[in-house]
């Protein structure tokens, strides 16, 4: 389908360190999502994979109203083409053509 | 193992994020390569290198390079957002024509002003320049050499250079292009409130109710501080916003008040609104009487033409411009009352309704306003003038130095504020406020600067426009330009500027890091680092100083400016350049450098490498042995601490995002002049403009006065020049960006679909605009992002290939020596229709 | 007569050729956006780039990229009674008009508040967003983006021996 795409998001989290475990624990459970990070302060990083952009808000405003949970920030974005997500990422990708050329 | 693009997307996602938070990236996340250091992203803060709204940016490199940019959430100024030339910070410095060495102009393997350019060895430029300033002064005087800063520089550049000039070569003939911005603000604070910036800060926005744009296009201008608008009269509908222009652009999208006025037309608005604010009684009494003086400017002071120009001639006060007289209240009602609404709608063209409306904003006692300006007050033959009228108004009402009531000058330049004017990088200039006529000023900068009694020279050096001129006339035999492209920006260029860089007597050196038309002009071209290729810092608008680390190296053989100029210190011996009597006065400096005197004497080099920071490199510190930067600043700061314009310890800087002097016990200034925000009001005193010798501010008289040059029968249209967002000053930086680029790729010429049909032309024709002085060619747009009233055309001076100061007029702000380049008069020929 | 003329006609010549000489100020230079040596002409002005064509998007550059506008948007209203890119790009309509959302970061707040709707800070599109016109670059960047770099240090880190 030509209009659909896949975002990649990353959150970061800060949970008071008392509530971690809990917060982690629910977190796991979303789909769409996974802890990828924590540190004893209480900070985490979630990954989010999704076909829906919308996604991404809906998780933010979930993790936002856990108990515990002192915020949530969107840090990183990136849309891919989901016909090609799952071909080798060979680094020097052609993103060079998106580079100066006249479109 | 191969990772997918998916994988490869999610292990960035963490990577990112995890460096942001300052964790350790999790050993899932960098399966993809086997290094963590590689997909860990070095990401540090830096101020944008572009606009005086001062925006933080956090900045990824990674293998030397800039990869990406992002708005940094932790800035006050702009918490998170950027401006589209912001988000393209990471690519403005990989042009492919990058300077990379020093190139000089030869003919048989020796310098030669009509050579062709050949690379030369830093040494072998820099020996040259040596020889060039030093025969200069000795067979011509040190008014013989001269300098073009900048207001880009980083503040221990222009420091560095204000010294190598003033205080090595005894000459005041160093300008900044913020002569070409901020001067006519500049002078109308010095006179109206004895310092100079904005006594308001940013926050006035999120407290105002009420905005007025006195001729500047914030929407594409000043991007940043207009979403903050857009904010506030967004969210809090009672809120108006006023946009006064010649003409209509993007900041009316946001307009209750649009108002398209005659150019020149400020001052009688101006005036009209202070009759109105004394004729509805609503002058805050108290405050008037308390901490103000009203005064009579003195009139009929000329355009800062060439000598010989009959306006000049005729003009009774043009060589002394900035005096007044004292004057009363009443007279000064007197004065005002003659500006009336139905005068003001007549002379504007803005109607009587509209312009009752933006009186009240200012009269209304219950209404906070904020009042923004730049280009459209500042370039302007009587820029001072209506500079101080806007402050009238809100001395008037008392409506200063309070949350929300706001007159707030607004800076073009990312440091016109923290290296131009704090520094003092002008002809008249020492730092903090200090002016080189002033024998006690001059003595305690050479004290600091431990120099001899004599040293500074008492003669106010030439100004921009007088360069180019005294250029053309053979009076500047050596001159040198860094962080600016005057020869595309500023006025009359094909009379005055070209002629003058070309003269045979004149040996012009440009550092820059693209080849820009300065560069085309130049004998010698010096290639330079930028922005994150070097530490430093920058001032923005609202007096906050903001320091940047070294982050990548710049490329081939590219070196900073502050490297450039003390390299040049050590090749010049004092006594190459300082008369005997001097030295017969300080003995101890007979047998040293420049260097020697200015930057290793004791105080400029007296912080060590290990006071730096780990893990950062330091070009030019590592080059001289010592923490050059820490020691520029911490010289430079004695100037202004206890004077009201405090700085920071040096090392703080580098931990936050900026501070707003005075910095007094590491406590920023938000709001000056008022009793518990400012600590050098005096108990008691509420309100006390302390810079002042009776804490009193000064309210002004000015009469209305015509622009030098106006639409005639042979030249019948206004030229008003200026910006577009994508483009920063000349292009050279946004230019080389393809995304920026492909958005605006030409100047194009602003104008009413009428008058273009009128004059047989249409959209895409290709024109010719020209005037008395030069013509340029264009092609035209009726439907663009700027509406012209009829009888005025609009040009952008971004582009190289079209240089629309061909055409402009040299004619400044007699007072503040400002060029306008907003008015002057223009006809229009058809070249080819299509 | 004619040596006359021809003597007239030198003397125009000579006298021509030495304004010319006075006028020309144009010694060689390197080439920049302006080609080099042409300061003192005046350039014609190149045909106006032509509109952008519905391009399609373009990839990234980086994360935070603001992306380009892939279409034209000349005449669309933004100001305070209307914001025409919302009318296809909000929450509500993307699906349907087949636009892409604005991205999430816009219903955050000056305040990293999480907002019900785009934030007011966010209202001017095109302070961020620009189109594309089909102008080439005058001259090319070369701007490498992470994963580039990534690529080249990790073929530096295998030629040199790898971990």
């Amino acid at each position: 389908m030509p209009n659909e795409t896949l975002h990649i998001a990353s959150l970061l989290v800060h949970v008071r360190p008392e509530h971690a475990r809990e917060v982690t624990r629910w977190l796991a459970a979303q789909p769409e999502s996974e802890v990828s990070a924590e540190d004893p302060s209480g900070k985490l990083v979630v990954v989010v994979e999704s076909l829906r952009e919308a996604r991404i808000l809906e998780l933010i405003d979930a993790i936002q109203v856990r108990p515990g949970v002192l915020g949530a920030a969107l840090v990183y974005h990136q849309v891919l083409d989901p016909a090609s997500a799952d071909e080798p990422a060979d680094p020097v990708s052609s993103q060079a053509a998106a580079e100066g050329m006249p479109t | 193992m191969k990772m997918t693009r998916r994988e490869f997307a999610k292990a960035n996602a963490v990577a990112v994020a995890a460096a942001t938070a300052g964790m350790a990236i999790p050993a899932g996340a960098t399966n993809l390569i086997t290094n963590a250091d590689l997909t860990r992203l070095n990401w540090n803060k830096a101020p944008c290198r572009f606009c005086g709204v001062g925006c933080s940016v956090m900045v990824a490199t990674q293998g030397n390079r800039i990869v990406a940019t992002h708005g940094d959430i932790h800035s006050e100024v702009n918490r998170g957002l950027n401006c589209v030339k912001g988000y393209f910070l990471s690519k403005i410095l990989y042009g492919q024509d990058r300077l990379q060495q020093p190139l000089l102009r030869k003919r048989n393997g020796v310098y030669d002003k009509r050579g062709d350019f050949e690379p030369v060895s830093w040494d072998e430029a820099l020996d040259l320049m040596a020889d060039k300033f030093k025969s200069a002064i000795r067979e011509h005087g040190p008014e013989s050499v001269a300098m073009f800063g900048s207001g880009q520089w980083t503040i221990w550049e222009g420091y560095a250079a204000s010294k190598l000039f003033k205080a090595g070569l005894r000459s005041n003939n160093i300008d900044p292009n913020a002569r070409h911005c901020m001067a006519s603000a500049v002078f109308a604070f010095m006179r109206a409130f004895g310092s100079d910036e904005p006594m308001g800060v940013y926050d006035d926005i999120e407290h105002a109710n009420a905005f007025v744009l006195w001729g500047s296009n914030m929407a594409e201008m000043h991007p940043i501080l207009w979403t903050r608008v857009t904010d506030r009269r967004l969210s809090y509908p009672e809120t108006q916003v006023a946009v006064l222009s010649t003409f209509q652009h993007r900041s009316f999208d946001l307009a209750d008040i649009p108002m398209v006025m005659k150019p020149n037309a400020d001052v009688v608005i101006l005036n009209y609104i202070a009759n109105h604010i004394i004729q509805t009684d609503r002058v805050d009494r108290a405050f008037v009487e308390n901490h103000t003086n009203f005064v009579r400017a003195v009139d009929d002071i000329g355009y800062g033409l060439r000598d010989e120009h009959p306006l000049q001639q005729a003009a009774a006060n043009a060589d002394e411009p900035n005096r007044w007289t004292e004057m009363s209240f009443d007279e000064f009602a007197d004065h005002v009352a003659d500006f009336t609404l139905e005068r003001a709608a007549r002379e504007s063209g803005v109607s009587e309704s509209r312009l009752e409306r933006l009186a009240e904003l200012y009269a209304d006692p219950d209404i906070k306003v904020m009042s923004f300006w730049t280009m459209g007050v500042n370039q302007h033959t009587r820029g001072v003038w209506v500079n101080n009228l806007i402050y009238n108004l809100h001395l008037l009402t008392g409506k200063i130095s309070e949350p929300g009531n706001s007159p707030f000058s607004l800076t073009g330049q990312p440091s016109a504020c923290g290296t131009a004017r704090e520094v003092g990088t002008f002809a008249h200039r020492l730092p903090a406020d200090r002016v080189v006529t002033n024998p006690e000023h001059r003595r305690e900068a050479e004290q600091i600067w431990k120099l001899p009694e004599g040293t500074i020279p008492e003669r106010v050096g030439f100004h921009a426009v007088e360069q180019s001129r005294k250029l053309k006339d053979g009076a500047i035999k050596v001159y040198w330009t860094q962080v600016n492209n005057n020869m595309q920006a500023g006025p009359n260029t094909q009379q005055e500027i070209l002629p003058g860089w070309r003269n045979e007597e004149a040996f012009v050196i440009v550092s820059d890091i693209y080849p820009t038309a300065s560069a085309q002009a130049a004998d010698l071209i010096l290639p330079a680092a930028s922005w994150v290729e070097k530490e430093g810092a920058f001032g923005n608008s609202e007096r906050r100083t903001q320091f940047f680390h070294q982050l990548v190296e710049a490329p081939g053989e590219a070196r900073s400016d502050l490297w450039q100029l003390v390299e040049l210190a050590k090749r010049i011996d004092v006594a190459d350049v300082w008369p005997s009597e001097l030295l017969d006065k300080a003995p101890e400096y007979r047998d040293k450098t420049l260097f020697e005197l200015l930057y290793a004497n004791g105080q400029v080099d007296s912080y060590p490498l290990s006071d730096m920071e780990e893990g950062y490199a330091n070009q030019e510190a590592e080059a001289f042995g010592f923490y050059i930067q820490k020691g520029l600043f911490e010289e430079y700061a004695r100037f202004g601490r206890g004077k009201g314009k405090d700085l920071d310890a040096f090392d703080n800087y580098h931990q936050n995002r900026g501070k707003r002097w005075p910095v007094v016990d590491g406590q920023e200034t938000l709001w000056r002049y008022r009793e518990g925000y400012d600590p050098y009001v005096e108990e008691g005193r509420g309100v006390q403009f302390y810079a002042k010798p009776d804490d009193r501010a000064l309210i002004f008289a000015v009469p209305d006065e015509p622009p030098p040059e106006s639409p005639d029968e042979e030249y019948p249209y206004w030229l008003s020049t200026g910006r577009v967002l994508e483009h920063w000053h000349t292009g050279s930086m946004t230019r080389r960006v393809p995304e920026l680029h492909r958005a605006v790729p030409a100047a194009l010429l602003y104008m009413h679909p009428e008058d273009a049909r009128e004059e047989g032309m249409r959209r895409g024709s290709e024109v010719k605009v020209i005037s008395r002085r030069g013509e340029v060619r264009l092609r035209v747009e009726t439907r663009g992002r700027v509406t012209p009233p009829r009888g005025l055309v609009y040009v952008p001076f971004f582009d190289a290939n079209r240089l629309i100061n061909n055409v402009v007029l040299d004619a400044t702000d007699p007072i503040s020596k400002q060029t306008d380049f907003k008015k002057c008069a223009v006809r229009l020929e058809l070249v080819s229709l299509a | 007569m004619k040596w006359l003329t021809m003597l007239s006609l030198s003397l125009v010549l000579v006298v021509a050729g030495l304004a010319i000489a006075e006028e020309r100020r144009d010694d060689s230079a390197p080439d920049g956006l302006r080609p080099g040596g042409t300061l003192s002409q005046s350039l014609p002005a190149p045909p106006m780039a032509g509109e952008p064509r519905d391009a399609g998007r373009e990839v990234l550059n980086y994360p935070e990229q603001p992306p380009v506008i892939p279409h034209g948007i000349r005449d669309y209203q933004i100001d305070t009674r209307a914001n025409r890119c919302l009318t296809c790009h909000s929450r509500e309509h993307a699906v349907q008009a087949g636009a892409p959302m604005v991205s999430v970061s816009h219903f955050r707040d000056r305040h990293q508040q999480v907002l019900a709707a785009v934030s007011p800070d966010r209202y001017f599109c095109t302070q961020c967003h620009v189109p594309q016109t089909d102008a080439s670059p005058i001259v090319s960047n070369t701007f490498l983006n992470v994963d580039e770099v990534l690529g080249e240090m990790l073929r530096q880190q295998r030629e040199g021996g790898g971990q």
